[in-house]
């Protein structure tokens, strides 16, 4: 099971209003292609593209990303109507989840083809298991041609000897897909790649005009599988298509294949890089008043009438009116510093800016220097110190936004809780509002869901003091109807998910007690304890060396916990467990960031998990992870490992207005046992990264918007 | 049953309310953007009498009234009823906010200079974009300003007698035509139309008497 952020589904819904990406072309695989066969091409770098493909008995449902500039890599579903018939009455149909990956080798030149090499179904069923080796050449900017040699289900027509067996006899034979079974899914079948008979594929793409292109293909897939089931059949290799381009990034296309089907596909590609608000459309910041009019403004003149408002108070209502709080504020001599708390802006620079311009704007002329500290929950994270002439000679520079970060002195906050305001703590904050949480893949209904209503809490007592809760109620859905029990055998710390669906009503999904504080310069730590999440309670502690700006921040953290009653109230089961792990952040650069998770899981195993993001500067996020850990693939069960993928878009992304929420999702392809890790609030590397990381500076474009 | 709790969701989903997120509101203005107020430094800006200027986003065809909301160091900042601001430095436009459009700042001054002086010859502008992607871009253009003769226009209800001068820029790979018609004898400006970037596209001004 897969839960999911309230609103993504919405925000899916919402993706035919969103951005937009150069056509291509893409296959009912999903992939970068003709119809059924791929091409050399790839999508350029960074895109996103979905595709749900139906045809005879076979729908699949795919997204691709363009991860490297050569290499994109690949997430099926696809669901075969009665595959298995009779033979399985009660489940006749397959529902198989299938990875791919593509690399291309060369770029097309002038007089060259490009030249790419990839793999299909990878670590799944083996049911679409294929490998290849294709060029492709445009002529004349409307003509593409491909050609190409294809292994596995891609030489299953027109197959003849392995031209790699010549002088290998062990690629003469190709071992049966999927030979482990159900039980053997997840892992890489290395054993079987570019063996046995080969085959050629190839085909036409020709661009008819802007928005139609017409397809036709040789296909070397026989579809042995669907035709000897009785669900598909192949008279004739090839395959004709057209595509028409609906807009920038949506593409329609139909088919007739194999001399017996008709097909359609719909495709959508976006560049995370180019929302479709582009630098978005928030209220623009208050203009810099000159500070002659700032000095004769009433609350900076020695004599003002009782009724009207001190310069703390006109500052506090102007940083609040740019979605900040301000919690703390000292002058000294020239210098003053507040303490504010972004609860708007994706961007901490923007946050920064906003402040600096209620500062420039509202504090006396003899205040030549501004601090601004971000804190999170009352914990100081960062501080910013600008000149205030700096601010103003900037603001309309050409290159205003890099040269004040240049000016700036940037440094950790720690130990800077002076000033607070005597009326900010406790303070209470809650939120009303919908949710959405989803399960995936159970073969019964691929896509299970509650909507309802949540209720959160938080009663911040003192900087760094948090009291939380969060409710939920589901009023429509059908996680509770999930029948497939888990077989699994090994402690079910997460599989008996749909037990708690079932035995849920009113749910509390959180109940703590947090403490987070500044050990020391360049180091946080957290202490949690309570109800930490939907199926676990006990107490978490946690420890992050992060210096200000590191590429590299590394974290320690153990947890108690104890497995929660079914029904996510206040009981126990007696499962209880410790849990613990060593932690590296590492930001790659070029977009990318890794991190390495190892230690104990919830079912007492040990491991690791590795996770691979590529993060775009606006904060949009597209990554994959598994995890390896001493419960052996057998005891796994179906899957062999945990792995999954992940997708977290700003909010902001698709609305143009500044918010500091994300939507996403964790797609695994199935959840189990093995490698399932406390999922604890606010741990500290994600808590703090927006004030503390590179993207403080990386952001700093958006300092004057 | 089910009908009523769909529409308790519909209704929070629009009235989902918090103490100090956003995103109710912002989930609310983009789904029903026709709902969204008048900002309140334009109203105040209203009820001060501000100077008005006319503004069109031509590719848009959305025209409105934007004032004047504060000036300093030869910048004008004016404001558009739903928050947004154009900068501009003699009616040249080099800045907008809220727009979506990213013209973050723009070094006119060698093109101001010479419109103003009313004078004809080659410049350099720059203008500095934020992308969707949150970074900073600097485009380098070279400028021809050129006397394309008189035309008479027409300012609230009097027509005016002016010159009109282009300015017709290049980049590598981008190219743009601004247009501005100045009063005879003091070229000061008072109707325009600017490129500001590939997101908004030309934009008209023309100031309000």
């Amino acid at each position: 099971m897969t839960r999911g952020f309230a609103g993504f589904l919405a925000m899916v819904c919402y993706v035919g209003w969103i951005s937009h990406s150069a056509a291509q072309n893409l296959s009912t695989y999903g992939t970068p292609g003709l119809i059924d066969m791929p091409t050399a091409e790839v999508l350029p770098d960074g895109h996103l593209g979905f595709t749900v493909a139906g045809f005879g008995n076979t729908v699949r449902g795919t997204m691709v990303f363009q991860m490297l500039p050569g290499v994109y890599g690949t997430f099926r579903y696809s669901f075969l109507q009665d595959f298995f018939g009779s033979a399985q009455p009660t489940a006749p149909s397959l529902y198989d989840r299938s990875f791919d990956i593509h690399f291309q080798l060369r770029h097309e030149s002038k007089k060259w083809p490009s030249v790419a090499i990839g793999l299909r179904d990878v670590g799944g069923t083996g049911i679409y298991a294929g490998e290849y080796l294709v060029a492709t050449k445009t002529f004349a900017d409307r003509l593409i041609v491909t050609g190409g040699m294809g292994w596995g289900r891609l030489a299953s027509n027109g197959g003849f000897q392995n031209p790699l067996c010549f002088n290998n006899n062990r690629f003469c034979t190709r071992p049966p897909s999927g030979a482990g079974g159900i039980g053997g899914t997840g892992q890489l079948d290395f054993g079987n790649w570019f063996r046995g008979d080969a085959a050629l594929f190839g085909g036409l793409k020709y661009q008819f005009n802007d928005r139609v292109a017409l397809l036709l293909e040789y296909s070397s897939d026989s579809y042995t599988q669907e035709t000897s089931r009785g669900i598909m059949a192949v008279n004739s290799p090839l395959n004709f298509g057209a595509t028409y381009q609906l807009s920038d990034a949506t593409q329609l296309s139909a088919y007739y294949m194999y001399g017996s089907e008709f097909g359609l596909q719909l495709s959508y590609v976006i560049n995370p890089a180019s929302p479709r608000n582009n630098a978005g459309t928030e209220n623009a910041p208050p203009a810099l008043v000159p500070v002659d009019q700032v000095a004769a403004a009433s609350w900076n003149l020695p004599k003002r009438r009782p009724d009207q408002p001190g310069a703390q108070q006109v500052l506090a209502q102007r940083i609040k009116d740019e979605g900040l709080l301000l919690e703390g504020l000292q002058v000294e001599g020239g210098t003053a510093t507040v303490r504010i708390e972004n609860f708007r802006y994706g961007s901490s620079a923007q946050a920064v800016g906003r402040a600096n311009r209620a500062l420039a704007n509202t504090l006396p002329p003899r205040i030549d220097t501004f601090v601004v500290v971000l804190l999170r929950n009352g914990l100081p994270i960062t501080r910013i110190e600008t000149r205030r002439s700096d601010f103003a000679a900037l603001e309309q520079d050409i290159d205003g936004a890099w040269r004040s970060l240049a000016r700036a002195d940037v440094g950790d906050a720690f130990r800077m809780y002076g000033g607070v305001l005597s009326e900010i703590y406790p303070r209470f904050d809650y939120r009303l509002g919908p949710y959405i949480a989803f399960a995936f893949f159970d073969p019964d209904n691929p896509l299970r869901g509650d909507v309802g209503l949540q209720l959160n809490g938080d009663i911040i007592a003192r900087p760094g003091l948090t009291f939380s809760g969060q409710l939920r109620q589901p009023i429509f859905g059908n996680l509770d109807q999930a029948r497939r029990l888990s077989n699994s055998v090994i402690p079910h710390v997460r599989s008996d998910w749909p037990l708690y669906a079932k035995a849920s009503d009113l749910e509390l999904s959180h109940l703590t007690a947090e403490y987070i504080w500044r050990p020391r310069r360049d180091f946080f730590a957290r202490l949690t304890a309570g109800y930490l999440e939907p199926m676990y309670g006990g107490v978490s502690g946690e420890v992050l060396w992060y210096p200000l700006g590191s590429r590299l921040a590394l974290g320690a953290e153990l947890n108690w916990t104890r497995q929660r009653d079914f029904d996510m109230m206040f009981d126990f089961r007696d499962y209880n467990v410790t849990t613990g792990h060593a932690s590296a952040y590492y930001d790659l650069g070029s977009d990318y960031f890794a991190q390495l998770d190892a230690g104990r899981y919830l079912a007492g195993d040990w491991g690791a998990t590795f996770t691979l993001k590529r993060e775009f500067n606006n904060g949009f996020k597209v990554g994959g992870f598994f995890t390896l850990t001493t419960v052996s693939f057998e005891d796994f069960g179906e899957g062999s490992f945990d792995k999954g993928i992940t997708l977290e878009v700003p909010l902001s992304w698709f609305t143009g207005k500044p918010s500091r929420r994300t939507v996403g999702q964790t797609i695994r392809p199935i959840l189990r046992d093995g490698g399932a890790r406390l999922i604890v609030r606010n741990r500290l590397f994600d808590y703090t990264r927006a004030e503390r990381g590179p993207q403080l500076a990386s952001q700093w474009g958006r300092y004057f918007k | 049953m089910k009908q009523a709790a769909f529409s308790l969701l519909t209704c929070l989903t629009f009235a989902g309310c918090s103490t100090n997120d956003d995103t109710f509101s912002v989930v609310r203005s983009t789904l029903l953007p026709n709902q969204q107020k008048f900002d309140a430094r334009f109203l105040f800006a209203a009820g001060q009498g501000a100077r008005q200027l006319k503004l069109a986003l031509l590719e848009f065809e959305e025209g409105s009234i934007i004032l004047s909301d504060s000036s300093r160091e030869g910048v004008e900042t004016w404001i558009t009823a739903d928050g947004g601001t154009v900068m501009t430095r003699d009616q040249m436009i080099v800045g907008l906010r809220g727009f979506g459009a990213g013209l973050m700042a723009a070094d006119v001054n060698q093109s101001q200079a010479m419109v103003r002086a009313g004078k004809q010859g080659i410049t350099e502008r720059f203008h500095t974009y934020l992308n969707g992607n949150d970074e900073t871009v600097t485009r380098t253009y070279r400028c021809q300003i050129a006397f394309r003769g008189t035309q008479e226009i027409v300012i609230g209800a009097s027509p005016v007698k002016t010159n009109l001068i282009s300015e017709d820029c290049t980049s590598l790979d981008q190219s743009f035509q601004n247009l501005y018609w100045v009063i005879p004898g003091n070229n000061r400006i008072v109707q325009t139309s600017q490129w500001t970037g590939e997101f908004i596209g030309m934009v008209a001004t023309q100031v309000v008497p």
